[in-house]
């Protein structure tokens, strides 16, 4: 508990944070913390939703409750001379609310009513279909409620969540303005005594699915004249080290009002919109990176190609230093414009306490924001912003829309505005069509004769790759030379030179042979040179590492055996491209593999593990030996860039043993 | 919801409840508004306060789209917009960067009887932001490439309340309630006005309203009333006054209702129904008891509206609407008083609005209890102190003041006035004012729902 003394007002607020919100919700019952946090001010065992309305309004205070996606938060403020109120009120509500079922009937028809009014409103169809897009729908983020899930809530759902969450060790309380703290404590304790104590339960977790390339969805709503465009990729949790570089890059793009470039671009130089803004999350889990606007539809699609421009130009070159100041200057300095009151900021307070920063971290807040500079912003929105990955909603008319997209060669999905934006949970994933499957094991077949045969790459023994390029470290890129040996099949070896800025040369070598290895790096601690072997944990990684094994991922998926799914396809640079699903042996992680329509040549190979998502690009195919091999190769690993040319192929190269073997020193 | 609703139906325009009230020294300690007025008619409101080192400076131009000629409705909208584009000695949108990068907050809103421009900063900053406000009451340039940017940039504001229903509706409302005043529309503009609207047209419309004899600044925060003398003398200072300002609403007065309206709207997802009435100008010292009547009918969860609506009915066992409540917009000329309902059932509307005249009788024919009586006025105590809390909302109330009454400092009598109120006042002026023949009804239909 926390109080917070002022006597400039005689004013009096309580807020109360309780940790579960909606990301605590059983999927099967979602929308129960928002029916929880409404009817708390509509009865409790003592008095009934008009005794406590008419408290309220008797002394024309305010008494509110509402859930957020991590925490409901109940508030009271009233004058000073009444603060017995919210000192008695706030604790009865939270503590022993009755959840009447007349009540519940009168929220929910809110909540429907509110579910059908945002079918008006594009703005707000497009903000939730983005999270559904990029989150999918196995994935708290990706729910969203509709009028059966609204129906679906019950009392006994709502009384559960209560007896569940709103324990007193799961809570948090602030007390701002014109209070003794002494006295205060003594109300207190008479007044939640009686909160019975109970254990927090842990809280689901769930796990990204990774995005690779882009994906488009056109929400269709007939005789809307103006289009609403979001434009999104998963952002980062309030505790990343590189927050506070990104509430600098985020507010140079779109986060910064018309000293945005957003707003420049879009709003003052365009004149196509009235707002375009850019935001993340602040929330203890991985958010989501958003861009907004809304044009009018002729300008749809030039619209989402300016503001993806500038996304990736701030992912490529970061801030200017003048951004950078102005925009330190504005976050830092503007901080104390925030806290005009003292709820001000005992709200500020109670959200770096859920967040576990503790009370230092307001205080510090415009130093942390003052140590950014130009090349940790830089690095962080090159780290974060992919370029190559993220989802896009535009809400409008499709018959104005479809043109430009399809002009534009751009893939997308169409849905109806009035669908459920996630479906619902007790459906049952619809197994791929038969037709689909057979379709896709043809072109696969077709595919590996490209690649050069079947005998061709059964017959296989090796192959031995030199290649250079560049390569992300720590936001930087350096070049890089590469040498790779694969043997099939279980040993491979790959030789690394980094050139670091500053012109040194640091070798990394990675080697395996069977279930052992080793590899030579620097030191993250000294810089020094080491050799380190390679923990047995790991070595499954690099199983998989040679199960997916590019030149031979056509074999694998044209084996009998091998479980094919059928995906939609998907466009990589203005090319159609197949997308199949190819399980893997592994847990968790299996394979798309993206095939060119026309060409039926591999273009991308990406898995996704826990939260971060690995594509391979292959390009520029040459004939080496009977088989097409890719002389272009980008790599992007949880946004972790590198960029290959290969120089020379060698097929069936002769290696010995020895080669893999452990050196004495590095 | 009932919130949610009305600021879509107020999209891009300002919904102003008169500003509420003041309190004797027993609720709280308020300093008093220091007021002056320069040789060249620039009013001048200082509020010296201390809760944090931030000074709002704003300044306040008596002009709105009531201003506006009747073929060119959006124009003081779109002026808002130009006021950031640019002026003799200042570039393009620095205004608004150079006070963000002091760390401060700008903003400007249009409504129907004013625009007003907003800035609050760190309160060392003071010279510095009536210094560019200075610059573009006067020096404004009107460059057409601009102009066009802009207009599209207005016309994408519209294009959003045009594809809301509800705020079409709510247009449509104001065009039955209002034959004859210019607040028939609202700042929002509309696509076609704007689309023959010239740079000559903007430039008359400059030259007519943004004049310092038709201006206050208004400044709130750490600063004493002396620096702000001397900022605006030396800023403000030297612009020489302007010719009479020309009120176009003076020859356009809404004729008395006669007699009930009644329109439907086009139906959006939820059915609304509004019941309006004309209330007397914000000077009406009648305007005190209505406000009070509003708060007993539709302010709060134990309002009669809400009770009478959002709950089940004991003897019927049926909920006529979604969410119920009543606003007023006071404003410097007669306006408007609204009780709203939303619901399901089409069946519902009529019930909704039969309802609602039901409890307007009920309240002319026996008054507010002592009880109702004492909880309104104590919302609009609390209200007002809760007001105070905020420098940026303080200069706001002394703005709106000013244009409302012509006295910066009036709303600060408001809590007294209220105070005086009584029962039969009340049941006075709703008798007066509320009365079945004034009724203004539109009804937005619920669309009909597919299985």
């Amino acid at each position: 508990m926390f109080v917070i003394t002022s006597d400039k007002l005689p004013v009096v607020s309580m807020q109360l944070a309780i940790k579960a919100g909606r990301i605590q919700e059983p999927h099967a019952r979602l929308g129960v913390s928002e029916f929880a946090a409404d009817l708390l001010v509509k009865g409790t065992t003592r008095h009934d939703a008009l005794a406590i309305a008419k408290q309220v309004d008797f002394v024309g205070g305010t008494l509110a409750s509402e859930s957020t996606f991590e925490a409901t938060l109940v508030s009271c403020s009233v004058l000073a001379r009444d603060r017995r109120m919210c000192l008695d009120l706030l604790p009865e509500i939270v503590t022993q609310p009755s959840f009447p079922q007349k009540e519940l009937d009168a929220v929910r028809d809110k909540l429907i009513a509110n579910a059908r009014q945002r079918l008006e409103d594009a703005g707000v169809l497009a903000s939730l279909h983005v999270q559904n897009l990029l989150w999918g729908n196995e994935h708290v983020r990706g729910w969203i409620n509709s009028e059966r899930t609204i129906g679906a809530v019950t009392r006994d759902d709502v009384v559960a969540w209560h007896k569940t969450w709103f324990v007193p060790a799961n809570a948090m309380l602030v007390v701002t303005g014109d209070v003794d703290a002494r006295k205060l404590k003594g109300d207190l304790e008479r007044t939640f005594g009686a909160w019975k104590k109970g254990p927090v339960p842990p809280s689901p977790t769930f796990q990204a699915q990774g995005l690779s390339g882009s994906r488009i969805r056109l929400v269709d709503k007939p005789g809307q004249t103006q289009t609403h465009i979001r434009i999104a990729q998963f952002g980062i949790a309030h505790d990343d080290p590189r927050f506070f570089d990104t509430l600098v890059w985020n507010y140079v793009l779109g986060g910064g009002g018309f000293s945005s470039r957003l707003m420049r671009v879009v709003r003052v130089e365009g004149g196509k919109t009235y707002g375009a803004t850019s935001s993340f999350d602040r929330n203890l889990d991985q958010g989501s990176f958003v861009a907004s606007t809304f044009t009018r539809n002729s300008e749809a699609v030039s619209t989402t190609k300016l503001v993806l421009a500038e996304i990736a130009r701030m992912a490529k070159a970061g801030p200017t230093q003048d951004e950078v100041d102005a925009a330190i200057a504005n976050i830092a300095g503007g901080y104390g414009l925030r806290f005009q009151s003292a709820a001000d900021l005992g709200g500020a307070l109670i959200g770096a306490e859920l967040h576990g920063f503790g009370r230092e971290y307001l205080a510090n807040f415009p130093l942390a924001v003052g140590k950014v500079d130009v090349t940790s912003a830089a690095q962080a929105a090159a780290a974060i912003l992919d370029p190559r990955a993220y989802v896009i909603v535009m809400v409008g008319d499709a018959k104005d829309l479809e043109p430009q997209l399809k002009a534009e060669g751009w893939r997308y999905e169409k849905v109806a505005y009035t669908e459920p934006i996630s479906p619902e949970v007790k459906e049952v994933a619809k197994p791929a069509d038969p037709k689909a499957i057979a379709a896709m094991q043809q072109l696969v077949a077709e595919a590996l004769v490209v690649k050069g045969g079947r005998a061709k790459l059964e017959a296989l023994k090796g192959l031995k790759m030199s290649a250079s390029g560049s390569t992300a470290v720590q936001g930087q890129n350096v070049p890089v030379e590469i040498e790779r040996i694969f043997l099939i099949p279980d040993k491979i070896r790959i030789d690394a030179t980094l050139t670091v800025p500053g012109g040194q040369k640091v070798p990394v070598i990675v080697s395996v042979l069977g279930q052992t290895g080793w590899q030579l790096g620097p030191n993250p601690k000294t810089g020094a040179s080491q050799i380190v072997d390679i923990q047995k944990q790991d070595l499954g990684a690099i199983d998989f590492e040679r199960w997916r094994e590019p030149e031979l991922i056509l074999l694998k998926a044209s084996a009998k055996d091998a479980k094919v799914t059928p995906l939609a396809d998907e466009m990589i640079d203005g090319k159609a491209n197949a997308v199949l699903l190819l399980a893997s042996p592994y847990t968790g992680l299996d394979v798309k593999v993206y095939l060119d329509r026309k060409t039926k040549l591999v273009t991308r190979i990406g898995y996704t593990d826990g939260p971060v998502t690995n594509t391979d690009d292959f390009a520029d195919y040459k004939t080496v030996g009977d088989l097409q091999i890719a002389h272009k190769r980008t790599q992007s690993a949880g946004g972790r860039i590198t960029t290959l040319t290969v120089a020379k192929v060698e097929l069936d190269p002769t290696v010995p043993d020895s080669a893999f073997a452990k050196p004495a020193t590095p | 919801m009932h919130v949610r609703l009305l600021a879509l139906a107020f999209a891009g325009t300002t919904l102003v409840v008169a500003p509420i009230a003041h309190a004797k020294g027993t609720i709280a300690n308020l300093p008093t508004i220091e007021t002056f007025t320069l040789a060249n008619g620039l009013s001048v409101a200082v509020l010296h306060t201390d809760a944090a080192p931030v000074v709002a400076v704003q300044v306040w131009y008596h002009a709105g789209s009531k201003d506006e000629p009747r073929d060119r409705r959006g124009s003081a909208h779109m002026f808002e917009h130009m006021m950031f584009k640019g002026t003799a000695h200042v570039r393009a949108e620095f205004h608004a960067q150079s006070i963000n990068g002091l760390g401060g907050y700008v903003n400007a809103a249009t409504d129907e009887d004013a625009t007003h421009y907003i800035n609050t900063l760190p309160a060392e900053h003071l010279d510095y932001a009536i210094e560019l406000e200075a610059e573009r009451m006067r020096n404004l340039l009107f460059r057409k490439p601009m102009i066009d940017v802009e207009r599209e940039v207005v016309k994408e504001e519209i294009r959003r309340q045009e594809n809301s229903p509800i705020t079409k509706g709510f247009l449509r409302f104001l065009g039955v309630a209002f034959t004859k005043h210019p607040y028939a529309w609202t700042a929002g503009g509309t696509i076609s006005d704007l689309d023959a609207t010239t740079p000559d047209d903007l430039k008359k419309f400059y030259d007519a309203y943004y004049q310092p004899n038709n201006a206050m600044l208004v400044v709130v925060g750490k600063v004493t009333a002396a620096q702000v003398k001397a900022a605006a003398e030396k800023w403000f200072g030297p612009i020489p006054k302007g010719a009479d300002v020309p009120r176009p609403s003076k020859d356009a007065q809404e004729p008395a209702q006669t007699q009930k309206r009644k329109e439907l709207a086009q139906p959006n997802q939820i059915g609304l129904v509004l019941v309006g009435f004309h209330l007397p100008a914000a000077r009406d010292p009648e305007i005190y008891a209505l406000q009070v009547a509003s708060i007993v009918l539709g302010t709060g969860d134990s309002s009669r509206l809400k009770q009478r609506l959002e709950r089940e009915d004991p003897k019927t066992k049926v909920r006529l609407a979604v969410q119920a409540g009543m606003e007023s917009v006071v404003r410097e000329e007669p306006g408007l008083t609204v009780a709203l309902g939303a619901f399901f059932d089409p069946a519902a509307g009529d019930k909704i609005e039969a309802a609602i005249q039901d409890e307007i009788e009920k309240l002319a024919k026996t008054g507010p209890s002592a009880d109702e009586l004492r909880k309104a006025k104590n919302q609009v105590q609390s209200g007002f102190v809760f007001s105070l809390e905020n420098a940026q909302g303080l200069a706001e109330a002394i703005g709106r003041s000013w244009i409302l009454t012509g006295n910066p400092s009036a709303f600060l009598g408001d809590v007294d006035q209220i105070e005086k109120v009584t029962s039969a006042d009340v049941q006075r002026v709703v008798k007066a004012y509320l009365a079945p023949d004034k009724a203004t009804v539109v009804v937005i239909p619920p669309k009909p729902r597919t299985p």
